[in-house]
């Protein structure tokens, strides 16, 4: 008799239990895990020469040319064959472009041994139109090795720019001790985000990443660079 | 015995059958329906993950709520950074803006700033706020109970046969982002929960300067437990009664053979 009513207990217990949980579960419904991924944008840029080879750093190198103090050397279509990509496969973001030179005097004819005393500043290059380069405060007060170029035209991932160098002017200081050697032009491109329609964002990005101040225009292409 | 085991087994049946119905189905889609009885995901864009976020720039992910029902449904929503953007160097030092809107309405965002902890959420001028920050878990500050927390928070009460979009935004700071986080990745998850609601509406009339002036109020109330509720009881007490039926039957046939 006891057991039986012990069994009536447990069993209105387990009933009334069941009869609370369901009433809340009936009323409230959960959904599955929803998992979102993040993904960063990527930038990248690279040299594209003849036959279109991608590379991480290009050495200009020009044969056969004699310069004399004063001279300019228009550059060939074939001369410098070489613009910057910016490239899809491993980049998907629109991107601003600069190219610094790093120009040397060299002692032998073939580029390779650096004389770092001797004045690069009597070197300097030209770029083609599409390229623009930042108001030098300082020019002709300094004596630089290296000339920065930026790309006025943002380019898509898959677009390259036009090609880099137009012409190089030897200067007319150059003296004797010039004679005999060879210009080595060294070219590093780096990118920097272009969003379109945020002129705000784009130039604090420019400001950030490369120091300079840039001007642009309605549609994001730089107008004039300033230090 | 048997007879007492059988009253048992048919009570846990129950409880199973009823706890059975109330789980919704998994899924990975975002646009979230209620149907009255559950709570599913269906795709309308194929996309698993927010793409190409980039300093400065918003990137936005959108749920749609969707009630299927014949009840006001409130809707809840749980959110938790498993990885925020991870990047190459050790420490992090950027943040991120965020904003979670329902509608046009702000459910997380624009905030008064801590000054306490400044280095983890701020007030912005836009409506989103400022999370992580140098030397922090940088997205991942989301997390914590103070900022957005991981339990369900309330997102939207949608009327029956009626929808809302659910945005959340997240703004990668535009100089805190470099480029030792270019590529990088990060996961979040989501998970909902949908709850009937019973709306009361009451109208007054008033009159100010002879010109009739109505006021409506609308309440929701929680259909939830209540003492004594016959609906949801009754057939569970039925099945109490067949038990101790059986088990008064059982007892007078045991006495009888004792006898």
């Amino acid at each position: 008799m006891k057991r039986r009513y012990i069994l009536l207990a447990v069993t209105a217990a387990l009933v009334f239990a069941v009869a609370a949980g369901g009433t809340l579960a009936a009323q409230r419904v959960e959904s599955g895990v929803l998992s979102l991924g993040l993904n960063a944008a990527n930038l990248s840029v690279a040299w594209q020469g003849e036959g279109s080879v991608e590379s991480d750093s290009e050495d200009i190198t020009i044969h056969d040319v004699n310069l004399m103090p004063d001279d300019t050397y228009e550059f060939a279509a074939n001369d410098v064959n070489y613009s910057v990509l910016n490239s899809e496969g491993n980049g998907n973001m629109d991107a601003y472009i600069r190219v610094t030179v790093t120009k040397y005097w060299c002692e032998d004819q073939n580029g390779q041994q650096k004389d770092a005393d001797m004045d690069a500043s009597l070197i300097t290059l030209e770029s083609e139109g599409n390229w623009t380069t930042a108001e030098d405060p300082f020019a002709g007060r300094t004596k630089s090795e290296t000339q920065v170029f930026y790309y006025k035209t943002p380019l898509a991932p898959g677009e390259t720019t036009s090609r880099l160098l137009e012409s190089m002017t030897l200067s007319k200081d150059a003296g004797n001790e010039y004679s005999n050697r060879s210009i080595r032009l060294e070219a590093v491109a780096e990118a920097v985000q272009f969003v379109q329609g945020d002129n705000e964002l784009n130039k604090q990005a420019i400001l950030s990443a490369w120091g300079v101040y840039a001007e642009l225009d309605g549609e994001g292409n730089i107008t004039s660079i300033s230090n | 015995m048997m007879k007492r085991i059988s009253a048992l087994v048919l009570v846990l049946g129950l409880a199973c059958t009823s706890a059975l119905g109330c789980f919704a189905a998994d899924g990975s889609d975002i646009s979230v329906t209620y149907n009255g009885s559950s709570l599913k995901y269906s795709v309308n864009n194929p996309a698993d993950s927010i793409q190409d976020m980039t300093p400065g720039v918003e990137s936005t992910y959108s749920f749609d709520l969707v009630n299927n029902s014949g009840a006001s449904t409130n809707f809840y929503m749980s959110t938790e950074v498993l990885q925020t953007l991870t990047a190459k160097d050790t420490e992090g030092d950027t943040g991120y803006l965020v904003t979670l809107l329902a509608g046009d309405q702000v459910i997380f965002g624009n905030n008064v700033a801590d000054p306490d902890s400044a280095t983890t959420r701020a007030a912005n001028a836009e409506e989103g706020i400022l999370v992580g920050g140098q030397g922090t878990d940088e997205l991942e500050v989301l997390n914590e109970e103070d900022v957005l927390g991981t339990d369900y928070i309330l997102v939207s009460t949608v009327d029956p046969n009626s929808s809302t979009t659910l945005t959340l935004k997240i703004t990668p700071n535009a100089t805190g982002t470099d480029d030792a986080y270019l590529a990088s990745t990060g996961a979040m998850q989501f998970q909902f929960m949908a709850e009937e609601v019973t709306p009361l509406t009451r109208t007054d009339v008033t009159t100010i300067r002879n010109e009739p002036k109505v006021i409506t109020q609308t309440r929701y109330i929680l259909t939830g437990v209540q003492t004594g509720d016959p609906v949801v009881v009754a057939p569970l007490i039925g099945v109490l009664a067949l038990a101790i039926l059986l088990f008064i039957i059982a007892g007078k046939k045991k006495n009888k053979k004792e006898e």
